[in-house]
């Protein structure tokens, strides 16, 4: 008896260690499983890849931290999940959750608070319901990454214009493993891209470009690159065409931000090549012209065709795309202020992302002026996606075409805004044709070019038949900060509105230029499975009885079993 | 049941030779374990009784807390504001981003260099020792080392924009309190004040008790037959709180001119005695204005007129201003009822 209950005791006792050195195995080696059907708790392959290519301390302080109502909460929660799974991969990411309202100072609260927006991280005002009234708290649901010296703001929670607050933090939770990677991208990546602005025909100013150029400016390093002007050097030979190749080819992707002067041969010869060995272009073009200044000159203006005007509807009907010379008009569309009333104005199309693409998912409505449609055309090995498109409200009017200022005041008449759909932005993907393909190439005064590349790499190209939602408006209103001053694009000062159109282009350009296959993150859709709160009302008490009386009566039965086969087995 | 026992024996030895070598495997995780190495900040700083502040040139300070005071080197009274600067930063900096690996060794010569040692002590004992460095490149943050770390890390404060350095120094005359005199207007007992060059100016303030003031005309002995007392009063509670700009140093090129300073005529020389017998002399003396310091007609100025040199009981040199005296640089008609 005394040996059988010694050997039972080491049996418990090993039992035991065993247990505990499993447990230990376990917290040192990391593994995990994902049992979700949506793999929500697996990053991508492309995250992992990112994660796993620097040495670095990497820091996060993210300041959603303090007292606030669940939906932050949630995204609170998910946020450090996320950074958690991430160090599962990279134990050199550190994390901290700070309340930047944390002091008892509210002087020191609000040197935080400037800071903070100074770093470029914006805040929510917030009503929260205390005892004795409610009571308005700051919230910042973002971070700040450093890595080294450099430091980047990151957003965590996705604004979108017309969308619930709940759908906001649902979409900012889907999108935390992009916005988290994209930062971390942006900071630990040896060589940034280079992107450049093309001009040499009166395409927008640089003061029009400047909010975009920011905001490109953290991943990407940033040129203006003027086509028409060579260079050359001080032996004084003659200018080059091949070199001026080699200048134009050294950039990743280029931008033809609102043309307004035609392209000669040279110019296009010059694109040409350089979308043919693997250049990214970005095409903002308007294809009529329209001013809204006009109309504060006078009630009415005539908007024409320019298309043909700038000479590139051979070059890119070429590859696969053209541009129409009309107006789409939307009834879902963006104010105008008349400094009495803001009233939607038809000419403004205000896109709603309908396409699951990464470039425009989960983004606020585009703001676009007087936009044109775009149509494909037939072009072997490109692929072609529409990502903006008129809603089902839409009307398609040819130019020439008087525009009124009276169309302000009216209520249009949904019978003529039949139209759905109708596509204003595309983006052409695959192997392209050369526009000079069994074409004479343009004369280069003696100088060998190199070979014509007659079929480009696998690479992309945007249009966008709008030269204007690339623009930041200008301040004119604020008092606080100096007239001209460029105000965040998409933002307008007339009515208050936030647009989308920076994130939207931002994630073109990530989309086109980045070869880590982050953008794609974007695509993934996770479902979140909220609690059915009328079911939760109604069968509340009946989950209450079985939590509280089930597990008891478990025992108790268990009990009564043992008891029962216990008197059997001594019973005999 | 006792091959049972030797099969889960097994199996414990097994997994502890994994474990083993799973643990002499496992990385560190270097400063990321070691949290002790980035926690600058002090929040008690009530405790603190003691800073010590040293540098490579070398320079020395030492700060101990006395009662409500702190003193310099247990010889001056400290600034207040320093002091208050110093334990706030304390108080409140923390860490802002981590150093990358190949910048550390650069980073930790240039502290070896150019950094201060500062020693902080609570309760008597030595609480924590860091290592002051330089500025980060866009001087919104300090370099700085715990003792006993293993990196250097950047620190700043949330909410303030600039570097930290600069708040840690270690020269005696910038910690010294700037304070001429400094105590209960109830405990003067006589103020003298003498303008050499207007003798009729000249007076002195015998208190006796809040309602028993005197003002005497120095030239000709006469006490005065009615005086403001409430100017009277105010005069006092001013010549108890008098300060200086800032103190002149023998390394300054005013310096060698004090001998002469001293025996010329001052503006005015003004005495505090106390109830004690305590006495305090400030004199100030004319600086001539500088080339192109001009009044409201375009003339150039003789002297200046917002500063005078100064001695604080026939020693220490100080730099003075008017502004900061006007309430004691007064005629005796000040006093005088109409």
């Amino acid at each position: 008896m005394k040996s059988r209950r010694v050997r039972d005791l080491v049996s418990f006792l090993v039992i035991t260690a065993i247990l505990i050195v499993l447990n230990v195995i376990v917290s040192l080696k990391f593994f995990r499983i994902d049992l979700t059907t949506e793999n929500r708790y697996s990053l991508s392959d492309a995250t992992i890849d990112l994660l796993e290519s620097f040495n670095d301390v990497l820091y996060v302080k993210i300041y959603l931290e303090g007292e606030f109502p669940a939906d932050f909460q949630r995204l609170q929660r998910e946020t450090r999940q996320m950074l958690d799974e991430f160090r599962a991969y990279n134990g050199k990411i550190e994390y901290e959750f700070i309340d930047p309202a944390g002091s008892e100072d509210s002087k020191v609260n609000q040197d935080v608070f400037e800071q903070l927006q100074y770093k470029g991280l914006k805040y929510y005002e917030l009503r929260v319901n205390e005892k004795g009234g409610n009571k308005t708290q700051r919230v910042f649901p973002g971070a700040l990454m450093s890595y080294g010296d450099r430091e980047i703001p990151v957003q965590l929670l996705i604004d979108q214009l017309g969308v619930q607050p709940q759908a906001q933090i649902n979409a900012s939770v889907q999108n935390l493993e992009y916005a988290l990677a994209n930062a971390i991208r942006g900071l630990v990546r040896q060589r940034k891209p280079l992107i450049g602005f093309l001009t040499g025909h009166d395409e927008l100013d640089v003061k029009y470009v400047a909010d975009f150029a920011r905001g490109l400016g953290e991943n990407y390093r940033i040129d203006k690159f003027n086509i028409r002007k060579f260079k050359s050097d001080s032996t004084g030979e003659d200018l080059s065409v091949g070199q001026q190749q080699i200048r134009l080819n050294r950039f990743d992707g280029i931008i033809v931000a609102k043309p307004q002067k035609a392209f000669n041969d040279l110019d296009k010869y010059l694109l040409d090549q350089y979308l043919m060995q693997g250049g990214k272009v970005m095409w903002l073009v308007d294809a009529i012209h329209a001013n809204m200044d006009s109309l504060s000159e006078r009630p009415q203006f005539i908007s024409y065709p320019i298309y043909d005007r700038l000479n590139i509807q051979d070059m890119l009907f070429r590859y696969g795309v053209r541009i129409n010379t009309n107006i789409v008009q939307d009834l879902v569309s963006g104010g105008v202020s008349d400094r009495r009333s803001i009233n939607p104005w038809v000419y403004f199309p205000m896109v709603m992302p309908q396409v699951k693409h990464p470039i425009s998912k989960d983004i606020s409505g585009v703001k676009l002026e007087f936009p044109s449609s775009v149509d494909t055309i037939i072009a072997k090995g490109v692929k072609k996606t529409f990502l903006l498109r008129s809603s089902k409200y839409s009307n398609v009017v040819a130019t020439p075409h008087m525009v009124r200022l009276q169309t302000l005041y009216e209520q249009p008449s949904e019978d003529r805004f039949k139209s759905q759909g109708v596509p204003m932005a595309v983006l052409l993907e695959g192997k392209f044709e050369s526009a000079f393909k069994n074409r004479i190439a343009p004369k280069a005064n003696n100088e060998d070019l190199p070979k014509l590349l007659e079929e480009s790499r696998p690479t992309q190209m945007m249009v966008v038949a709008d030269g204007d939602i690339i623009k930041n408006q200008l301040n004119i209103l604020n008092p606080n900060i100096p007239k001209g001053t460029p105000l965040p694009l998409g933002f307008d000062q007339f009515t208050g509105a936030q647009y989308g159109n920076k994130d939207f282009l931002l994630n073109a350009v990530d989309y086109m230029l980045d070869d880590s296959g982050l953008i794609d993150i974007r695509s993934r859709e996770l479902k979140i499975r909220l609690l059915d709160v009328n079911r939760i009302q109604s069968d509340k008490l009946i989950w209450q009885l079985i939590n509280t009386l089930v597990p008891v009566l478990i025992i108790i039965l268990c009990g009564v079993v043992y008891i029962f086969f216990r008197k059997r087995k001594y019973a005999n | 049941m006792k091959n049972k026992n030797l099969i889960y024996l097994v199996i414990l030895v097994v997994l502890l030779a994994v474990a083993g070598w799973l643990l002499t495997g496992k990385n560190d995780g270097g400063t990321l374990e070691r949290k002790m190495d980035y926690s600058f900040t002090i929040p008690d700083t009530a405790n603190i009784d003691k800073i010590v502040i040293k540098d490579k040139t070398p320079s020395e300070v030492t700060l101990t807390r006395e009662g409500k005071d702190w003193m310099v080197n247990n010889e001056y009274r400290a600034r207040q504001d320093a002091i208050e600067t110093l334990l706030g930063t304390l108080a409140r900096m923390e860490l802002r981003n981590f150093i990358p690996e190949k910048l550390k060794e650069t980073v930790i010569s240039r502290m070896t260099v150019f950094g201060k040692e500062v020693n902080i002590y609570k309760n008597g004992e030595l609480f924590k020792t860091i290592y002051v460095g330089t500025e980060t490149h866009d001087e919104m943050a300090t370099y700085m080392m715990i003792k006993g770390a293993d990196a250097p890390y950047a620190v700043y404060i949330p909410g303030f924009n600039g570097f930290l350095s600069t708040r840690f120094f270690t020269k005696e005359h910038l910690w010294k309190s700037r304070d001429i005199t400094r105590m209960d207007p109830r405990n003067i007992r006589e103020i003298t004040m003498m303008y050499p060059d207007s003798a009729q100016s000249s007076f002195k303030i015998q208190m006796f008790s809040p309602d028993s003031i005197f003002v005497t005309q120095l030239a000709t002995g006469k006490v005065l037959p009615r005086i403001n007392m409430v100017k009277a009063r105010l005069y006092i509670a001013s010549a108890a709180r008098m300060s200086y700009e800032g103190a002149i140093l023998p390394t300054d090129p005013i310096y060698s001119r004090r001998d002469s300073l001293l025996a010329s005529n001052p503006v005015f020389e003004i005495t505090v005695k106390d109830t004690n017998g305590k006495t305090t002399t400030v004199d100030g003396y004319a600086i001539k204005a500088a080339e192109g310091m001009t009044d409201a007609k375009g003339d150039q100025l003789k002297y200046d007129l917002d500063r005078l040199h100064g001695f604080i009981n026939k020693e220490d040199m100080v730099l003075l201003q008017y502004a900061g005296l006007i309430e004691v640089i007064k005629p005796i008609e000040y006093f005088v009822t109409p």
